[in-house]
């Protein structure tokens, strides 16, 4: 059990005073960002990279684990009482937690959701402790060849499954691989891109292009859809479980973790996946089939153990490989390269201490979580009552500010003005952005290996499937791209939308009166 | 479509239902027949701005294929077996097949929009620029004023342009919004921001 004892010492390291404060710092603002409709986890790390270049390491990604999780959180609570998941995970839980929210259920939708991603994050948490070691010690053996086929393959699988086409996700995926050109070669140390502006001999710094894409251009689609006004009325009564709503919970919560945990810990993107899986097993399991699309208390509970569960089980590939497989995963991987770490299979031989205070931290930040999110969800509920014009106007200074703080010029913010607008158009064609930011983020890493694979052959481009293992990888990049078991998946997807959204034609009225 | 019809009927000096003018000319020259109200709010509709959207995003990805493909050309090669230019021109070509696809699966929506773009575009349009012209704006003055002021101001233009129903409170809550994060960031933190002639 030698996991055990470097658990031990990670909690020892996690359990000073300091980093419980940073922990509870992380959550707080997770959970507070997460319950904000439309500014998420990945939004809020890419903010603080540039102010906490000066924390510890060990500290600052104590910090941003915490956000992470508490993301999740309060992503639930948003998604249940206002029927606005900022992310595509959380989806699922909105269809069945705002039909509970509307029959005036709101306090036992957002209970179970709470229990359930406490259940499945501390189930996932305890899965990655066992996992990542062992997932470490057989990626020392991957070289160059085989992480490009796995770098392909988060690539094909994010542009797949993150948006309404395989097109759409390409064309953010290209945007993305696009601004990673920007700047110098590291190798020739040629200027790419750059169109003789010394601003740009850096590259595009990853804060812009997130903050752009995600703060500006939600504050400008607030403008276009004159939403600016908006509110909601918050929840009434405690978030407590019958003995009933309990014992319906509990196995669906534990189904959601055995889906979640397995296929977010895949190196191919797409947490959403697990909670439409989920939703639809809870909806054939049940014996309440007729509450579903009515507010059936599996349908929340399920799902959204699901997303946390997948939530912890991205962090497996990224600690352990390297590979972000979603958009906070790949702004959380930019944090750890700018204290110059590179996660990967080494990365567990060398900052072990970091690796394991950081696993501990997530132990602990579940049960912070927890005391957060269940006695006092009514007042993260009574932030979704600040109206959309205080939120965003202060979105818009602090994405200034991150701007500023990440580059410290001019340029910066033109550029971040740019890549807002930008934003703004992807959101009105409803091409999804999270591809461009995991796109910018793996562009530059799958650059490197391709060269070093092809300097390892001399030039010969068969090295990249010349092991039994690339072959595989590779087969499995062209089935997704063309066999329709893709299509499948994507064709529930929309199956389940769709029977929520003609439900909400006929009860619209109740959603209008409940915004003012 | 359906929609629009029973409530068309219902106007008493609206026009016959089936027909979307008085435009005797147009019944045996269907050319000459105006728009539909249905097609006027052709940009209202989601799935024609999405299009149209995309088909724009589709011209702007071809002419980055363009751009960095030259880009990539002009790079001097060098002896590696995957030179500076390799990977660009990958992504060049990608981009070019992609934004071609695009702009074909999406091009009826473009010039269902074009077709009927007359009158004013959509108000809220002129909203987004200003405030994308507020933060170049920002960009060029906050060296002069100082983060403080500057971050005041942005904040109250937003709000604004947000559709605040405040108007003089603005300024205050921006004051008190920004007084803040100079105190944590710039005081507590360390993280200089700029300053102004009055130091903050």
């Amino acid at each position: 059990m030698d996991q055990l004892n470097l658990l031990m010492q990670g909690f020892e390291a996690a359990l000073t005073p300091q980093n419980l404060l940073w922990a509870l710092l992380g959550v707080t603002i997770g959970t507070a960002v997460g319950v904000l409709p439309g500014i998420g986890p990945a939004l809020t790390v890419a903010l603080l990279l540039p102010i906490t270049f000066r924390l510890e390491p060990t500290s600052a990604l104590i910090l941003f684990a915490g956000i992470y999780y508490g993301g999740m959180y309060g992503g639930s609570t948003t998604s249940i009482l206002l029927n606005t998941p900022g992310e595509s995970s959380s989806i699922v839980s909105a269809i069945e937690g705002n039909k509970m929210a509307k029959a005036g259920r709101a306090a036992a939708a957002l209970a179970t959701a709470a229990l359930g991603s406490f259940v499945a994050g501390t189930i996932g948490t305890i899965a990655i402790t066992f996992v990542a070691p062992l997932v470490a010690q057989f990626a020392v053996q991957l070289g160059p060849p085989e992480y490009v086929g796995l770098m392909v393959i988060a690539f094909v699988t994010v542009s797949a499954l993150l948006g309404p086409s395989v097109l759409k996700g390409a064309a953010s995926l290209l945007i993305g691989l696009t601004i990673g050109l920007v700047g110098i070669d590291a190798q020739s140390g040629q200027a790419r891109l750059t169109f003789g502006s010394n601003g740009l001999f850096d590259g595009i710094d990853v804060v812009l292009v997130v903050v752009g894409l995600f703060a500006i251009s939600e504050a400008l689609g607030h403008i276009l859809a004159k939403t600016g006004r908006s509110t909601v009325t918050p929840v009434k009564g405690k978030a407590l479980l019958t003995r009933e709503e309990f014992t319906r919970s509990w196995p669906a919560w534990l189904r959601g973790t055995a889906l979640g945990f397995p296929i977010g810990s895949l190196p191919a993107g797409g947490a959403e996946i697990p909670t439409f899986l989920s939703y639809a097993t809870e909806k054939r399991l049940s014996k309440h089939k007729d509450e579903f699309g009515h507010g059936a208390i599996e349908g929340v509970a399920g799902p959204e153990a699901a997303n946390n569960a997948a939530a912890a089980g991205v962090l497996v590939p990224l600690l352990t490989i390297g590979l972000p497989t979603s958009a906070t995963a790949a702004v959380i991987l930019t944090a750890f390269q700018s204290y110059g770490l590179q996660p990967g299979p080494t990365l567990f031989a060398e900052s072990g201490d970091l690796v394991w205070a950081l696993i501990a931290s997530l132990y602990i930040g579940n049960v912070m979580l927890l005391v957060l999110n269940l006695p006092l969800v009514k007042v993260w509920a009574k932030m979704l009552t600040i109206p959309a014009w205080a939120i965003y106007a202060a979105v818009v200074v602090f994405a200034c500010l991150g701007a500023y703080a990440a580059g410290g010029s001019v340029t910066d913010l033109f550029l971040l003005a740019g890549i807002g607008a930008l934003g703004l158009l992807l959101r009105i064609a409803d091409i999804p952005v999270a591809p461009a930011v995991v796109g910018l983020i793996l562009g530059p890493l799958l650059e490197q290996q391709l060269r070093r694979a092809l300097i390892l052959s001399e030039g010969d481009p068969m090295i990249l499937v010349s092991s039994p293992l690339t072959i595989g990888l590779w087969i499995l990049i062209v089935a997704v791209l063309i066999v329709p078991g893709m299509l499948h998946l994507g064709r529930r997807r929309r199956r389940i939308l769709a029977a929520s959204t003609e439900d909400d034609t006929t009860t619209g009225t109740e959603v209008t009166t409940g915004r003012k | 479509m359906s929609s629009s019809l029973p409530r068309r009927g219902r106007t008493p000096r609206g026009p016959r239902p089936g027909l979307d003018t008085t435009e005797l000319s147009s019944v045996s020259n269907p050319r000459n027949a105006p728009p539909s109200d249905v097609a006027k709010r052709a940009g209202d509709h989601p799935a024609v701005a999405s299009g149209a959207a995309t088909a724009v995003i589709g011209v702007l990805l071809v002419i980055a294929s363009v751009i960095v493909l030259i880009d990539a050309a002009n790079l001097r090669p060098t002896t590696e077996p995957l030179g500076p230019a390799a990977f660009p021109t990958i992504i060049g070509i990608l981009l070019g097949l992609v934004g071609l696809a695009l702009v074909l699966f999406n091009l009826r929506f473009a010039l269902t929009l074009l077709r009927n773009a007359h009158g004013a575009p959509n108000p809220q349009l002129w909203r987004v620029l200003i405030l994308l012209g507020s933060i170049a704006v920002y960009a060029v003055i906050l060296p002069f004023v100082g983060f403080t002021v500057t971050s005041a101001a942005l904040f109250t233009v937003g709000a604004l342009l947000l559709g605040s129903p405040h108007r003089w409170r603005l300024p205050l809550y921006g004051i008190v919004l920004a007084g803040l994060v100079t105190i944590l960031f710039d005081r507590i933190i360390g993280l200089t921001l700029p300053a102004g002639p009055w130091g903050f």
